[in-house]
């Protein structure tokens, strides 16, 4: 980024025409690291070759990288590849939704009252630490290996980085703000709607992207552990069948919804969080 | 600056009561580890006048603006603002702090960020709104109520940050090294603002600053701390009235033997 955009984002640059040369120059940039990607790719792909050829690992558990995209293509035209993909994620964000709908308010509490927040934090610091695989076979004891299980195994590893984001973000209060506030008198309940929320809210967001990564993580996780049924189920069946091509194949595609998750979520919080993404000039 | 039209809401502002410190002291920490900052100070604003704070850094300036402000409890003596002693932060008297960048709620408009203040009084939306758009013109930011703060540069932040303190009626500004990050151009206009909103308005000032040229220049008195603990060790009057120039005003003797005097003072 030149000096100019930094000080001119695009959005407020005083003078809407934007130099060609500019743009050009970002566009070579663009490419130039289009190319350096998949430089990167070619060269996962080459080593995976070279140990399938050389026969370093055994021919039965590495398949060659052109079965791996015959099955990923393949799954693509299958009616129970999409069911399972929809059973996954409706699964994680139904979990994913669970956690921002207690984490936020929750930590929205914590953040404003010391009291509070003194008399959790011990379980807090349990709780984010806590291996949530650790509570699956209780869980398959108590629920059985169902959606219900996968859902409140979800809840509770993501409900952990939305409470812990929320109550950071209610709780870091710039001290100038702090002392802005005060000498202006604010009252309370202005306070809260007016200064604690909105700084609070990118922290949230924050959370909310890490959670939802590892919603997606954490239920195919379960799946693969408890065969629930999902992609993770399907994941596990391939292995066991001995198909680590198609097994492969989900994982691929395991990573591309997390991705998407991800993605979306950044876009939805640069909409909702404008001024934040302008005012710090984050990237993602 | 032709903002004399919009200024209507504003005239209320005239500063009526003296803020003065009594025979204030302030320690940080307890006990036998207490560290004594300001000792016995007396310092009186009279309304309508601009008094400067001088002194060599970390010598308690800003600790002795936070107690005017009513943002810290002296240890002994009092604050008071005319017949009343503070215990809190009052109406009256308005803070702009130095890191201008900070003190302005980065999520909303400018114009939200002056008016927000007046929401907490209970004024109707209407009514603030139109303070709000005065007293940014007042501050000779007419167009920015819509831009956030960072579409702003740093001197139409810091007139931002005024605007705010003038639209919470404040007839006292109190202002903590305000012009210390800008470069020296828009420091003087901000310099000559606060010099116009005095004489326009009739509000009382006082400023903190390392800059002794810039005490001169704004301060009708300027008062100088010095030691461990700080206590004030010279009181200058100067002596040019309201009107001032940039050029003029810092040609004349008087500037140079007022400025003299400080170093002095300060280097001792």
């Amino acid at each position: 980024m030149t000096i100019a955009e930094k000080l001119y984002p695009p959005s407020v640059a005083p003078n809407p025409k934007k130099p060609s040369g500019r743009r050009r120059v970002r566009s070579r940039k663009r490419i130039g690291l289009a190319a350096w990607q998949l430089g990167t790719a070619l060269l996962i792909a080459a080593v995976w070759t070279l140990v399938y050829e050389s026969g370093l690992l055994s021919r039965e558990l590495v398949p060659p990288l052109w079965d791996v995209a015959r099955e990923f293509v393949t799954l693509a035209g299958t009616a129970a590849f999409w069911a399972a993909l929809a059973t996954t994620v409706s699964n994680a964000l139904t979990g994913l939704a669970a956690g921002i709908v207690v984490g936020v308010p929750f930590g929205l509490l914590l953040g404003i009252s010391q009291a509070a927040y003194r008399s959790a934090q011990f379980l807090i610091e349990l709780g984010r630490s806590f291996p949530v695989i650790a509570l699956l076979p209780v869980m398959v004891l108590v629920l059985g290996a169902t959606s219900q299980m996968e859902i409140v195994v979800v809840f509770s590893g993501v409900l952990w980085p939305i409470l812990v984001q929320t109550i950071y973000g209610a709780r870091r209060i710039d001290p100038v703000i702090a002392d802005t506030v005060r000498g202006y008198r604010i009252p309370p309940l202005l306070r809260f709607v007016k200064v604690v929320l909105p700084n609070a809210a990118p922290f949230a967001a924050t959370g909310v992207r890490i959670a939802a990564s590892a919603s997606i993580l954490i239920a195919i996780g379960v799946e693969v552990l408890s065969l629930t049924p999902g992609m993770g189920g399907n994941l596990a069946r391939a292995q066991t069948d001995g198909a680590p091509a198609l097994a492969l194949a989900y994982v691929v595609y395991a990573g591309l919804v997390g991705l998407a998750m991800n993605k979306i979520l950044w876009t939805v919080e640069g909409r909702a969080l404008a001024w934040n993404r302008r005012a710090t000039r984050s990237e993602p | 600056m032709t903002t004399a039209e919009h200024l209507d809401l504003l005239d209320e502002r005239r500063a009526r009561h003296p803020l003065a410190v009594k025979g204030l002291s302030k320690s940080y920490g307890e006990g036998s580890t207490a560290v004594r900052v300001l000792e016995d100070l007396d310092v009186r604003v009279e309304p309508n006048e601009i008094v400067c704070i001088v002194g060599p850094s970390g010598v308690g300036k800003t600790t002795l603006l936070r107690c005017l402000a009513g943002l810290l409890a002296p240890t002994t003596g009092a604050v008071m603002f005319g017949p009343t002693t503070m215990t809190g932060p009052i109406l009256e008297v308005g803070v702009v702090f130095q890191d201008y960048s900070r003190s302005l709620l980065p999520w909303m408009r400018t114009r939200e960020n002056v008016s927000f203040p007046l929401q907490g009084k209970g004024m109707r939306k209407a009514a603030r709104r139109a303070l709000a758009d005065q007293c940014l013109n007042a501050v000779g930011l007419p167009d920015a109520g819509r831009k956030y703060p960072w579409q702003l540069s740093g001197g139409m932040q810091q007139r931002a940050a005024i605007a705010r303190a003038l639209a919470y009626q404040s007839e006292v500004l109190l202002m903590d090294e305000p012009f210390a990050s800008v470069d020296a151009q828009t420091r003087f206009d901000l310099e000559d603002l606060v010099l116009h909103l005095r004489k326009r308005l009739g509000i009382s000032v006082v400023v903190v600053t390392h800059d002794i040229d810039e005490a001169v220049y704004l301060a009708d008195r300027v008062v100088v701390l010095s030691g461990h603990p700080a206590h004030v060790v010279d009181v200058v009057e100067v002596p040019f009235g309201q009107d001032r120039d940039q050029i003029q005003t810092k040609a004349e003797p008087a500037f140079t033997e007022a400025r003299a005097r400080i170093l002095g003072r300060i280097r001792r």
